[in-house]
C-alpha cells in the first residue's frame, strides 16, 4: 500500500494533466445532435417554406382526421346518420350509435371530434405566435400566415360549437391555462370566432394564385362569416357577407352538375388537396356502392323522396346499384374511389352555391321575397328545376331549406347544422328516428375530457 | 461548469485510472511480481479423485491456487500436473464441497470428495460490475440457472424465469410467437405506464428491450409493440441470470436501477476435454382454453327473441342469420376452425466447448422453428449463434473474454388478430368458408370470411447482434485494471400487405386499392467502461474497491413507408411496383450516457459485511440543466451464525444471516429529445409540401425520476443447508414522478412530460424456501417454493383533486386500479341492468357514478417446483400461482347480447318476463336504446371485473439418463417435456394472463434427446 501511495505522489502532476486531457476531450459528450425530423421552434418561423409546412400539416389533418374528412370519421358520413340522410347497413357499433341517435360520451368517435379539433387549435396558435415573433418574415407574409391562422382557428371553433354547444375557446398554446380552461356560453363562443373571422377577412389576400383555392383566402373568410351570421339569425350581415363574395368573389356557378365537384370547378371557394398526387376523395370511397348489397351505407328513403321530380342533380350527385332484385342508392357527388394519373377530385369545403342560399335566405328574412327567389332560382335553374315565382315569407323559407336539404346533401354536416340553427331538428327528426330527444342536438363532452378538467362539467344535457 | 460535474466528488477515482495508465506504460513498475517465485522448479504431481463411496470421479477440476495453470481427472479420477511444492491445489467438481490441499512437497495428493448437499453458499453471484457469493452478498439478488431454464421449451428467455424468482411479476402478453412479457421487478414504480421496464445487460452490455416494429406494421402483436427484442436471445445459449432487485445491488446502476436491473449471462467453455453436445427437441402446441358459446339453436333463439323484444317484424333484410339468407342448421365451432391447429415446435441446439490451460471456448448454434394455430402457414424460425473465447497470458497478468451472439429470427404470422375476436363473435350458422371450387365464399356478401385474413400478411425479421469484449490486467499483485466494451445491434425488418384479395370480390376491388406497410429499424450501441478493482487484506478485515467510469451511446432508427396501388397483388411485396409510397415515419435518435460508479466493500472476520456503492450518472434525455445526478446505496450484513455463541446455542442451525440496505437510484426511461421545443415532419402531405406539426407541448425541465429502497432480510439454513429459508421485506419510495402527465384534448395534446411531485411506495415480502427432502446416492429430491405478497400504493399527490388523475387514482390505493360502476343487478321489471347512482342525481354518468375501486395487483404470486432424481430418471415439475383481478369476457368483448354476434352460454339466463331475476338483461338487437346503455355501463362495471386468479402447471419435464458419458464414453438423454399443461382458474374468459383478445400461452408438449460426446 506504502509503495503504491508513494507511486501516486510522484506523478500526481502527470496525473492531474491526463486528467484534464481525458476530461476536455469528453466535456461535450451528452451534447447531442437534434434529431434529423425534428426543426427547433423557433426556425420553423424564419422561412416562409417551413411556415408552409406547418399549415400544411394542419391542412392535411382536416382531410385525414378531423372533423372535415370525408370517411367514416368526418362530419359527411356520421352527421348523414345522425339525421335522415343516410341508412347503415354495415355492422359498425361505432356507426349505428350515429344512426340510432345513440352517441355516448364514451364514444371514441366523439373524443376524436374533440381532439382533433383542439389539435388544430392548438397549431393555428402556436403559428400566430410563432409568426408574430418572426425576425425574419416580411409585413406582407405575417399579414397572410396570420390571417390564415385566425381564419382556421375560427372554422374550428364554429364547428365545434355546433356540435358541442357551448365549449372553451383557447387562444393560447400555454397547457397550463388550457388543462384548466371553462365552457363560454355559445354567444361568447361566436363572439371570439367572429373577431377571428374579421382579422382573417382583413388580413388575406384578396387573390393568390399560387395558393389556387387549396388554402382560405379573402372571400374564403368573408363566405365563413356568411355561414356564421346566418346561423346566428343576423340576416343583413349574412346578406352583405354574401353579396361581397357573389359580386366580388370572381366565382362562377358551374352551370355543368356533373363538374361542380372537379377539381376545376370555378364555384369553389376552398377545397383540400389530397396527399398524394393522382389519389382523389375519402368521400367517394365511403360513399360509392361497388355492388348490392351495401357493405356499408346507402341514401336513406327520407333523403330521396325529398328530391323534386326532374331535379337534374338526383341524376347526376345520386348513383345506383342493384343486385337483381334490389336497388340501392348512394351519394355521387365525388365519384372516383381509385386514383387516376393526376387528382381530379378534392373535397370541397365551400362552394358558390352556398352563398347563393345564404343570400336568399337573408332576404326571405329580411322580407324581400323577389330578391330572396332570384338567389333561390338561381341554383334550382340549374338543377333544370322550374322557378318559383311568388311565395309567402314562410313557405319560400321553406322552399329554401328544401333546395339546401337537396344541394348539400351529405355534404360536411350541413343537414343536420341546418336543422339544428332553423329550430326544426325535433320536429323533422323525431317521426322518423325513434329515439331521437331534443337534446340530441348536441352531441356530448367526451367522457374522459370532463374526467380531465372537472372546470369542463357539467355534460350536456341529455346524457 | 456543468462540463465538470462530472468530476466533483470522483477525484480519487480519476486518480486511480490515470495512474493505472501510468503504471501500463512503464516498465519499471510493471515488473513482473512473482520473479523470484517463478524461477523454482516444476515437479509432476499425480493422484486420484474419488467420491465418498471410492468410486473414481471424472473430470474434478484441479487447479493451482492463485495461477490459472489445471487439469482435469480422467475416467478413473487420475490426473497429472506440474507444480512447485509450495503451491496448493484446489479440487472442484459441482455438488461436491471444494478441498485445497497445500503439496507442501508432497508429489502424490489423493483427495476424497464429499457431497456438498446445497452448496448455496457458495454459489458465485454477478453482481454485474462485480461478483459476490450467495453467501457474502449483502444485496437482493436472485438467481436462476441453465439448469432451470433449459427445461422449458420457451423462446424468450423471461418466460422460463416466471415462477422462479420471488419479486419479479412476469407476465406474458399473447400466445404469438414473438410477443411481449412485461414484467416488473417489485412492482410498478412509475405513474407512467411506460417507464417501468427493468435495465436488461447481458454480458456486461446493455440491451434495448424496447422494440423497433411500427405499430400499423405489427398490429397483430398485443401493445401495439412489434417483436420484443428478447425474443432474439436464445435461452439455450444462457448460463445463468441474475435479478438486482434491492438498492445495494442496484445503485451501482443509477439512473437506470429504479426498475431492478436482469443479468444475462452467456455460456461460456469450461477447462477440460472438448465435450460436443446435441439437443434435439419437437413438440406440439395447442390452444388449450376455449369459451363455452352458444350453440345455433341457443344462439337463433337469442336473435329471435332480441328482434321480438326490440318489436322489429318482419325481421329486417340484413338479419341474415335469422331471415332465412344462411342455413339455420349449420354448425360451426370458429374456435376449433380459427385457431385449433396444432402448433409444432423443433428445436436443435449444438455445442462445442472445452478449454486447456489457458485457454477456454465455446461454439454454439441453435436452429428454432415454431408453426402457428392459425389456419394457413404462419411460422417462427430463429437461427441463433454464439462463440465465447476466454484466454489468460501466461504470467497471468492478462486476461480477455469475448463473447459474440447472433440470431436471425423471421417471424411470419396474419396481419392481424381478429381470427380471435371473429372466432368468438361469428354466428354458428355463418356460411361455409370455402365454396366447391375451393375459393373463399363470400356467401353473396352478406359477410365477411373470416379466412381473407390469410390473405393479408405479416412478416418480422430481426436480427440481433451482441458483442462484448472483457480485458483484464494484473497490474499489482491486488490491483486489476478491466475494461469491459460492448457493441450490439438490432435490425428488425417488417412487411404487412393487405391485398385487394382479402375482399369480396363483388365490391370489384382491384390491386390499385392493395397496400402495403414496410418498416426498417435499427439501433445500435456501442459502451466502454474502464475499471479498476483493488483488494487490500488487512488481516481480519478484507477490503475490495472498485472505480469505474461508463461511456455509451445508442443510435436508433427507424423508416416506415406505406404503399399503394399496385398493378397486382404478386408485387405487392416489392416497394417500387407501388403506384404510390408516403412515408409513414422516419426517425433517428441518439442517446448518450456517461458515468462514474464505485463501490467498497468490507469483510471484517468473514461475518460483518458492509458495501458502499455509489454512481453519477449524466443523460442526454434530459435538459442541459437537469443532466446529472447522484445516486448511492449501503449494505450490511451479518452473519450471525459465525457467532459463537450462537453457533453453540443453536447447533441445528448451519447459516444465518441479517441483511439491510438502503439506498437511491432513478428512472431515466422518458425517450430521446423529450426537453426539446421542435416541429417534427409528419406523414401527411398537402400540396406536395410534407407537414410539420409541433412535435410536444415543451418543458426544458424535467429530470429524474427517485427511487428510495429499503430492504431487510434474514436468511436461515438448518441441517447443513438442506433447509433454507429467506425472508425479504422491501419498501421503495418512487419520487419526483417523472410522467406524461395526461391532459384534457383543449391543451391540443394528451399529455406532457413533468415531474410530479408524487410517491409511490412498494412494499413486500419475499419468501424463498429452498430444502432437500432427500437426498441419497439413486435417490434425490429437491423443493423450491417462493412467494410474493406485494403491495403497492399511491402516497402522495398534491392536488390529487384537482388534478388531470382525480378520477383515475387514489392515494392510498394501488397505481393499478380501475373505477367503475356498480351493478345492481338486473331491474326485474324493466329487464335492464341497474347501476349504484352514488351521486343521487338520478342518471348513470362516469366519473361520478364511476366509484368501485378495483384493485388489478396480484395479491400473492409465486412458483412451487420440485425436482425428483431415482437413479436415471429424473422429474421436474414447476407450478405457477397467482391470485388476481382481471378484465373478464365483457370487457372490450363482443356487440350487445341480441346483436349479430355469438355470446357465452352463460347469457342464456336472462331477463325474459316482468319478475325475472337473472343475471343477464333482455336481448335486444341494438335498437333498444336503454339496453345498449346499460350494457355499455354494464362492459365498464365492477361485473367486467372478476377473479383471474390461476394456478398452472407451468412445466413438466421427465428425463432419462440412458448412457452416461462418464461410463459409456458419450452420453445420451432422453426427456419429455411439457408447458402450460394445466390451469385451474374460475376465470370468465380465455385465459386468466392474456385475457380475451389474443392467443393465450399455448399447451406445449415436447421430447427429445440430448446428446453429449
Amino acid at each position: 500500500m506504502d509503495s503504491t501511495y508513494k507511486l501516486f505522489q510522484k506523478h500526481i502532476t502527470k496525473a492531474i494533466f491526463l486528467m484534464a486531457l481525458v476530461l476536455i476531450s469528453c466535456e461535450n459528450y451528452l451534447e447531442i445532435e437534434p434529431p434529423t425530423n425534428q426543426l427547433t421552434g423557433t426556425v420553423v418561423f424564419e422561412d416562409v417554406a417551413t411556415v408552409n409546412a406547418a399549415f400544411a400539416h394542419i391542412y392535411s389533418e382536416m382531410r385525414e382526421t378531423a372533423f372535415t374528412n370525408g370517411a367514416i370519421t368526418g362530419l359527411s358520413y356520421l352527421m348523414g346518420h345522425y339525421t335522415d340522410e343516410l341508412e347503415l347497413y354495415a355492422n359498425f357499433p361505432g356507426v349505428q350509435t350515429y344512426s340510432n341517435n345513440n352517441v355516448l360520451p364514451s364514444d371514441s368517435s366523439i373524443k376524436q371530434l374533440w381532439d382533433t379539433g383542439y389539435s388544430i387549435i392548438y397549431a393555428t396558435n402556436s403559428i400566430l405566435e410563432g409568426v408574430q415573433a418572426s425576425t425574419s418574415l416580411s409585413e406582407e407574409e405575417k399579414n397572410r400566415f396570420l390571417g390564415e391562422a385566425y381564419f382556421l382557428r375560427g372554422f374550428i371553433h364554429f364547428h365545434l360549437v355546433n356540435i358541442f354547444g357551448d365549449i372553451p375557446f383557447i387562444d393560447s398554446t400555454d397547457y397550463r391555462t388550457n388543462s384548466e380552461v371553462s365552457r363560454l356560453n355559445e354567444e361568447q363562443v361566436y363572439q371570439r370566432l367572429v373577431e377571428d373571422l374579421l382579422n382573417a377577412k382583413e388580413l388575406l389576400p384578396t387573390t393568390d394564385d399560387s395558393l389556387a383555392n387549396l388554402r382560405p383566402n379573402h372571400w374564403t373568410a368573408s363566405a365563413l362569416l356568411g355561414r356564421v351570421y346566418l346561423y346566428r339569425q343576423e340576416w343583413q350581415l349574412a346578406l352583405n357577407e354574401s353579396l361581397h363574395v357573389i359580386s366580388n368573389g370572381g366565382y362562377v356557378l358551374n352551370t355543368d352538375l356533373g363538374q361542380v365537384f372537379l377539381k376545376g370547378s370555378p364555384e369553389t371557394i376552398w377545397q383540400l388537396d389530397t396527399g398524394i398526387p393522382g389519389t382523389n376523395t375519402h368521400e367517394a370511397h365511403t360513399f360509392v356502392i361497388a355492388a348490392g348489397p351495401p357493405s356499408n351505407s346507402a341514401l336513406s328513403e327520407h333523403l330521396l323522396n325529398g328530391f323534386e321530380t326532374g331535379d337534374a342533380r338526383f341524376d347526376e350527385w345520386v348513383g345506383t346499384v342493384s343486385d337483381g332484385s334490389d336497388t340501392w342508392f348512394f351519394p355521387y357527388k365525388y365519384k372516383l374511389n381509385t386514383p387516376t394519373g393526376t387528382t381530379e377530385e378534392c373535397s370541397i369545403l365551400f362552394r358558390l352555391t352556398e352563398l347563393y342560399l345564404t343570400a336568399a335566405e337573408a332576404q326571405a328574412q329580411l322580407g324581400n321575397l323577389p330578391e330572396a327567389s332570384g338567389y333561390l332560382n338561381a341554383t334550382r335553374n340549374r338543377a333544370q328545376l322550374p322557378p318559383i315565382t311568388s311565395m309567402e315569407q314562410d313557405a319560400l323559407l321553406e322552399a329554401i331549406y328544401k333546395e339546401r336539404r337537396i344541394e348539400f346533401f351529405t355534404e360536411q354536416g350541413h343537414r343536420f347544422f341546418d336543422l339544428k340553427r332553423t329550430g326544426r331538428a325535433t320536429t323533422v327528426l323525431s317521426p322518423i328516428k325513434p329515439n331521437w330527444e331534443s337534446t340530441d342536438v348536441r352531441l356530448p363532452i367526451p367522457e374522459v375530457e370532463l374526467a380531465l378538467n372537472p372546470n369542463l362539467l357539467p355534460q350536456n344535457e341529455g346524457y | 461548469m456543468k462540463k465538470f460535474a462530472l468530476i466533483k466528488g470522483w477525484g480519487l477515482l480519476w486518480c486511480l485510472l490515470i495512474k493505472t495508465i501510468y503504471l501500463l506504460h512503464s516498465p519499471t513498475y510493471a515488473y513482473p511480481i512473482h520473479t523470484t517465485t517463478l524461477q523454482i522448479q516444476q515437479q509432476p504431481i499425480t493422484g486420484t479423485v474419488t467420491d465418498a463411496t471410492n468410486v473414481p470421479i471424472l473430470g474434478v477440476n484441479i487447479i493451482i491456487k492463485g495461477k490459472t495453470k489445471g487439469t482435469t481427472t480422467d475416467i478413473d479420477g487420475k490426473y497429472q500436473l506440474q507444480a512447485q511444492p509450495t503451491d496448493m491445489l484446489v479440487f472442484s467438481y459441482l455438488g461436491y464441497q471444494l478441498v485445497e490441499e497445500p503439496l507442501n512437497g508432497r508429489t502424490v495428493i489423493n483427495v476424497q470428495l464429499q457431497e456438498d448437499t446445497t452448496m448455496l453458499q457458495q454459489v458465485v453471484i454477478n453482481a454485474g460490475y462485480y461478483t459476490t457469493t450467495e453467501r457474502e452478498r449483502t444485496g437482493s439478488i436472485s438467481r436462476i440457472t441453465a439448469k432451470d431454464i433449459e427445461k422449458q421449451p420457451v423462446s424468450n428467455p423471461l418466460a422460463s424465469l416466471q415462477g422462479r424468482v420471488a419479486g419479479v411479476e412476469i407476465e406474458q402478453t399473447s400466445g404469438l410467437a414473438g410477443s411481449n412479457f412485461n414484467i416488473k421487478i417489485r412492482g410498478r414504480n412509475s405513474i407512467r405506464t411506460a417507464g417501468n421496464d427493468p435495465l436488461y445487460v447481458i454480458d456486461g452490455v446493455p440491451y434495448s428491450s424496447s422494440s423497433l416494429g411500427e405499430r400499423q406494421a405489427s398490429i397483430i402483436l398485443p401493445g401495439g409493440s412489434g417483436v420484443s427484442p428478447l425474443n432474439n436471445i436464445n435461452p439455450s445459449d444462457i448460463e445463468n441470470i441474475e435479478i438486482l432487485k434491492d438498492a445495494d445491488a442496484t445503485a451501482i446502476y443509477g439512473s437506470r436501477g429504479a426498475n431492478g436491473v436482469v443479468l444475462i449471462t452467456t455460456k461460456k467453455g469450461k477447462y477440460g476435454d472438448t465435450k460436443v453436445e446435441f439437443n434435439i427437441l419437437s413438440g406440439l402446441g395447442t390452444v388449450s382454453n376455449a369459451l363455452d358459446l352458444l350453440n345455433t339453436s341457443e344462439y337463433l333463439a337469442m336473435r329471435r327473441e332480441a328482434f321480438a323484444n326490440d318489436g322489429i317484424d318482419p325481421l329486417p333484410s340484413y338479419a341474415y342469420d335469422i331471415n332465412g339468407t344462411w342455413e339455420e342448421n349449420r354448425e360451426t365451432d370458429w374456435q376449433k376452425t380459427l385457431y385449433g391447429k396444432t402448433s409444432y415446435l423443433t428445436n436443435v441446439q449444438g455445442s462445442v466447448s472445452g478449454g486447456s490451460g489457458q485457454t477456454r471456448f465455446l461454439v454454439s448454434g441453435n436452429y428454432h422453428k415454431q408453426t402457428g394455430v392459425f389456419p394457413g402457414n404462419y411460422h417462427n424460425d430463429k437461427i441463433s449463434a454464439l462463440a465465447n473465447l476466454s484466454h489468460r497470458s501466461k504470467n497471468d497478468r492478462l486476461s480477455l473474454q469475448l463473447s459474440t451472439n447472433y440470431t436471425s429470427n423471421q417471424n411470419n404470422l396474419p396481419s392481424d388478430g381478429l381470427f380471435v375476436s371473429k372466432a368468438i363473435s361469428l354466428a354458428p350458422n355463418a356460411p361455409e368458408l370455402y365454396n366447391d371450387d375451393g375459393s373463399l365464399n363470400w356467401e353473396g356478401s352478406t359477410w365477411a370470411n373470416p379466412l381473407a385474413s390469410l390473405k393479408k400478411t405479416y412478416e418480422s425479421n430481426a436480427t440481433t447482434l451482441v458483442a462484448n469484449a472483457r480485458l483484464g490486467y494484473n497490474i499489482l499483485e491486488n490491483l486489476k485494471l478491466t475494461t469491459n466494451l460492448g457493441y450490439t445491434e438490432n435490425h428488425l425488418k417488417e412487411l404487412r400487405t393487405d391485398p385487394s384479395t382479402a375482399f369480396d370480390p363483388a365490391y370489384g376491388i382491384g390491386p390499385g386499392s392493395s397496400t402495403a406497410v414496410h418498416n426498417t429499424g435499427q439501433n445500435i450501441s456501442w459502451i466502454v467502461e474502464p475499471q479498476l478493482h483493488f483488494n487490500y487484506d488487512m488481516g481480519k478485515t478484507k477490503m475490495e474497491a472498485l472505480v469505474g467510469l461508463s461511456f455509451q451511446e445508442q443510435k436508433s432508427s427507424q423508416r416506415s413507408q406505406f404503399a399503394f396501388g399496385f398493378t397486382s397483388n404478386s408485387l405487392i411485396e416489392n416497394l417500387s411496383a407501388a403506384s404510390n409510397i408516403f412515408p409513414l415515419s422516419d426517425l433517428q435518435e441518439q442517446y448518450r450516457y456517461q458515468a462514474a460508479f464505485g463501490r467498497i466493500n468490507l469483510n471484517h472476520k468473514g461475518k460483518y459485511l458492509l458495501n458502499i456503492t455509489g454512481r453519477r450518472d449524466g443523460s442526454s434525455r434530459f435538459g442541459t440543466d437537469k443532466r446529472f445526478a447522484n445516486f448511492g446505496a449501503v449494505g450490511v450484513a451479518w452473519i450471525f451464525s459465525e457467532e459463537t455463541l450462537i453457533d453453540q446455542t443453536f447447533p441445528f442451525l448451519s447459516f444465518g444471516k441479517l441483511r439491510g440496505s438502503y439506498g437511491t437510484t432513478g428512472n431515466d426511461q422518458i425517450g430521446d429529445y423529450q426537453y426539446l421545443d421542435t416541429y417534427s415532419f409528419g406523414t401527411a402531405q398537402y400540396q406536395n409540401i410534407l407537414g410539420l406539426y409541433p412535435t410536444r407541448l415543451f418543458n426544458p425541465d424535467f429530470s429524474w425520476e427517485t427511487n428510495r429502497k429499503l430492504e431487510f432480510s434474514l436468511e436461515l439454513g438448518f441441517v447443513q443447508d438442506r433447509i433454507f429459508i429467506s425472508v425479504n421485506h422491501y419498501r421503495n419510495r418512487s419520487s419526483n414522478q417523472l410522467v406524461g402527465i395526461p391532459l384534457p384534448g383543449t391543451t391540443g395534446f394528451s399529455s406532457i412530460n413533468a415531474n410530479l411531485d408524487a410517491t409511490v411506495e412498494n412494499t413486500g415480502w419475499e419468501l424463498e424456501l429452498n430444502t432437500v427432502n432427500i437426498k441419497t446416492k439413486d435417490l434425490e429430491w429437491i423443493s423450491s417454493f417462493n412467494l410474493t405478497i406485494p403491495k403497492n400504493k399511491l402516497l402522495e399527490f398534491p392536488d390529487l383533486e384537482g388534478s388531470t388523475y382525480a378520477n383515475q387514482l387514489v392515494i392510498g390505493e394501488s397505481l393499478n386500479i380501475r373505477k367503475v360502476y356498480r351493478l345492481n343487478g338486473v331491474n326485474p321489471q324493466t329487464g335492464l341492468y341497474e347501476f349504484e347512482d352514488f351521486n343521487n342525481d338520478g342518471i348513470i354518468t362516469s366519473p361520478d357514478d364511476k366509484q368501485v375501486v378495483k384493485n388489478f395487483d396480484p395479491k400473492y404470486f409465486g412458483g412451487f417446483s420440485n425436482s425428483i432424481r431415482y437413479k436415471k430418471f429424473s422429474m421436474d415439475i414447476l407450478l405457477q400461482f397467482s391470485k388476481q383481478l382481471n378484465w373478464n369476457f365483457w370487457y372490450n368483448g363482443p356487440p350487445i347480447v341480441g346483436s349479430m354476434s355469438n355470446q357465452p352460454s352463460i347469457v342464456l339466463q336472462h331477463w325474459q318476463e316482468e319478475g325475472d331475476i337473472e343475471p343477464f338483461q333482455q336481448f335486444t338487437t341494438g335498437a333498444n336504446q336503454e339496453g345498449v346503455q346499460a350494457f355499455r355501463n354494464y362492459t365498464e362495471s365492477d361485473a367486467a371485473i372478476s377473479d383471474a386468479s390461476y394456478l398452472r402447471l407451468k412445466t413438466l419435464s421427465l428425463a432419462y439418463q440412458l448412457y452416461e458419458k462418464g461410463t459409456n464414453g458419450w452420453g445420451c438423454q432422453l426427456f419429455l417435456r411439457g408447458q402450460n399443461l394445466w390451469t385451474y382458474t374460475n376465470y370468465t374468459g380465455l385465459d386468466p394472463e392474456t385475457g380475451n383478445q389474443t392467443i393465450p400461452p399455448l399447451r406445449f408438449i415436447t421430447m427429445g434427446t440430448r446428446l453429449t460426446f
